[in-house]
């Protein structure tokens, strides 16, 4: 328990969370800036202003609220929480104390996947109103986006388990903090810019060599798409249009290309078919699988480890 | 219960094909405490970090008051100092006890209580709310030594606790553990690679090097078999008792000299010392010498340690 308020504190220093609250926010202050000059000041029907808003707000949600810089500071995090009782040397005195290794993993890992969920809902929750009231968006929309926010709560669950238990067993794995951290980096890099900018060349490759296997962002984006698409409101073809520029997981031929922020006919749309190279359930599966493999491997591996 | 508070058998660490620990079995009295001696790299480390349960032994086993080394009980027992002072760069000298007392278990009230104790023990005031990774070594040393108090160990494992201070300051931590052992009930393992300066502490010593013990024992006996068989003797009449001793025992004596005090220096063969003791009575009183003087010169720990590491 006191390893584990303690670990808490450490990750939820106050200069931290300003840190990311603020980056967070400047985006949130732009995008809703270009929500109110771009949609709701031009002559557009409410039908286009809530499906514009609902899709931006899906992908903001996707790639930053909870994408880069969410995923990037809490793996680093993550990592520093075991590495740092390494290379100061105090695990040597935490392993020699009757506390269980076992613990050890599991009140570093508890403390950080608690700060996630409650940095993300607050996030979230942030980022919504910043939106709101600098866009002035209609009272209406807003509810909207309000009943979505369950559902987004529902994949960070998800996807704060998956990054937090890697990180904590990367930070086993890899010895050197900065290696760990630019390893898990590169990954999250990869996930949300690299993949999606080079699918497009790779198409002829994709499916005879199961390159969905490895794509990362399809991956999770299927995933992302199931949770949202449990909410109340509903994939319009507009919606899926915005959110398949940024993560592939629709069938490009039923996609019309559009400019991001002027839909002005969505009549013209018909509903896009999700690419079902593999079943949502089974990644869901998969991956809490590999959360929990993680996390147990992470134990066995401080068991046998020799504290020098 | 065994009379011995640590004990190990056949306790091994490869590192590698290094044996860093070497098939050692080391036994550890209760309430008494123990200098465990060897020059840089001799495993001294290795050892205590196994007995603390950071290492795993390639081979043998050890128990601290019965229970498995390593284990939640065995841990309890034990409070640990470690050769490097570690800090948490970000907590304050009482923050620091306080946290190390409560992930042994103490209640927040108990740890702080104790923390304060330990502070003033230690004569820390100045320090409770700075930050001990800016301070002095011997101040660190001695908030190491602390926090490894702060659970009432049973057995207090120090690895190097005087290396890098200056005289003051070891001698201040000397002189704690010295009152520490007079007042609790507890067992000190202390290693060093001074001698001299445990030898007014410890009572009993093991001499160690290349993963092996060289020699362990309590404090006289180690003394007692590196002895160099050196007496210093005065008498009423030294030349008669000189004559009667070359007459009666020549073949124990290797060498008499005289100091310039006048005493008589009878160095004797190894193993000749009990002979020679025994004989020392009948030779007095059969020919009325009185004996002024008689001391086995004492070999001080220092000797004893360069010879078997030299
Ligand atoms: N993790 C490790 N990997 C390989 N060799 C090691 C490791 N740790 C220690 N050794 C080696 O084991 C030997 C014993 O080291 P140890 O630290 O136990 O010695 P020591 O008696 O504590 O020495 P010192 O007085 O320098 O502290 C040394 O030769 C050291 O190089
Ligand atoms: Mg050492």
């Amino acid at each position: 328990m006191t390893l584990f308020i303690n670990s808490f504190q450490k990750l939820m220093k106050w200069y931290f969370t300003i840190i990311y609250i603020s980056i967070m926010s400047i985006v949130s202050i732009v995008l809703g800036f270009v929500l109110k000059y771009e949609i709701y000041e031009k002559q557009l029907s409410t039908q286009t202003q809530l499906s514009s808003t609902i899709g931006i707000y899906y992908i903001l949600i996707f790639m930053w609220v909870l994408g880069i810089p969410f995923l990037i500071m809490m793996t680093s995090k993550g990592i520093s929480l075991l590495a740092n009782e390494f290379q100061e040397g105090t695990m040597s005195l935490l392993v020699s104390t009757k506390i269980s290794r076992t613990k050890i993993v599991l009140s570093k890992w508890l403390a950080l996947y608690i700060t996630t969920l409650l940095l993300g809902t607050l996030a979230i929750i942030l980022n919504l109103s910043i939106i709101y009231f600098v866009s002035g968006m209609s009272s209406f929309i807003l509810n909207q986006l309000i009943q979505a926010i369950p559902n987004l709560i529902y994949y960070l669950l998800f996807i704060g388990f998956i990054f937090t238990t890697l990180s904590i067993l990367m930070s086993l794995l890899v010895k050197s903090k900065v290696l760990a951290s630019i390893t898990m980096i590169t990954i999250i890099i990869l996930i949300f810019l690299i993949i999606p900018l080079f699918k497009s060349f790779l198409t002829v490759y994709y499916e005879d060599y199961y390159l969905y296997l490895f794509d990362l962002n399809y991956q999770l984006g299927l995933i992302y798409n199931y949770f949202i698409s449990k909410s109340n409101i509903e994939l319009t073809p507009s919606i899926q249009n915005i959110l398949g520029m940024f993560i592939g997981i629709f069938d490009l031929d039923t996609m019309v290309d559009l400019d991001l922020l002027a839909i002005s006919d969505t009549a013209l749309l018909s509903k896009a078919s999700v690419r079902n190279y593999l079943n949502v359930r089974d990644l869901l599966l998969g991956w809490s699988f590999t959360g929990f493999m993680s996390l147990i491997l992470s134990i066995i591996i401080l068991q046998k480890k020799d504290v020098i | 219960m065994s009379q011995y508070i640590i004990e190990t058998e056949n306790l091994t660490k490869n590192f590698g094909r290094f044996k860093a620990v070497d098939h050692i079995n080391l036994k550890i009295s209760r309430n008494k405490i123990q200098g465990f001696i060897g020059p840089n790299g001799a495993g001294k480390t290795t050892t205590i970090k196994m007995l603390t349960g950071a290492i795993h032994p390639t081979q043998g086993h050890g128990h601290i008051n019965g229970y498995k080394m390593g284990s939640k009980n065995g841990k309890a027992l034990i409070g640990y100092a470690p050769a490097e002072s570690l800090f948490y760069s970000d907590m304050t000298t009482i923050e620091y006890l306080v946290y190390i007392g409560k992930i042994k278990g103490l209640k927040q009230s108990d740890a702080v209580n104790k923390a304060c104790e330990l502070i003033q023990y230690f004569g820390l005031e100045e320090a409770t709310h700075r930050k001990p990774i800016h301070f002095s070594s011997g101040m660190k040393k001695k908030i190491i030594v602390s926090q490894a108090l702060i659970n009432d160990p049973k057995v207090l494992i120090l690895d190097e606790p005087t290396a890098n201070l200056d005289p003051t300051a070891r001698i201040q931590i000397l002189d704690i553990l010295q009152k520490l052992m007079i007042e609790r009930d507890i067992s000190i393992f202390i290693s060093s690679h001074i001698l001299s300066e445990l030898e007014s502490l410890v009572n009993e010593v093991t001499l160690f090097n290349k993963g092996k013990i060289v020699l362990s024992g309590s404090l006289n006996e180690v003394k007692q078999k590196y002895s160099k068989g050196i007496y210093k003797v005065r008498t009423s009449d030294n030349n008669l008792f000189v004559d009667k001793l070359m007459e009666h025992c020549k073949v124990l004596i290797k060498k008499i000299t005289i100091d310039p005090s006048g005493d008589l220096l009878i160095t004797i063969i190894p193993k000749g010392k009990e002979k020679f003791e025994l004989i020392i009575g009948p030779i007095i009183s059969h020919y009325k010498i009185s004996l002024i003087k008689f001391i086995q010169e004492d070999v001080s720990l220092d000797e004893i340690y360069k010879d078997i590491y030299k």
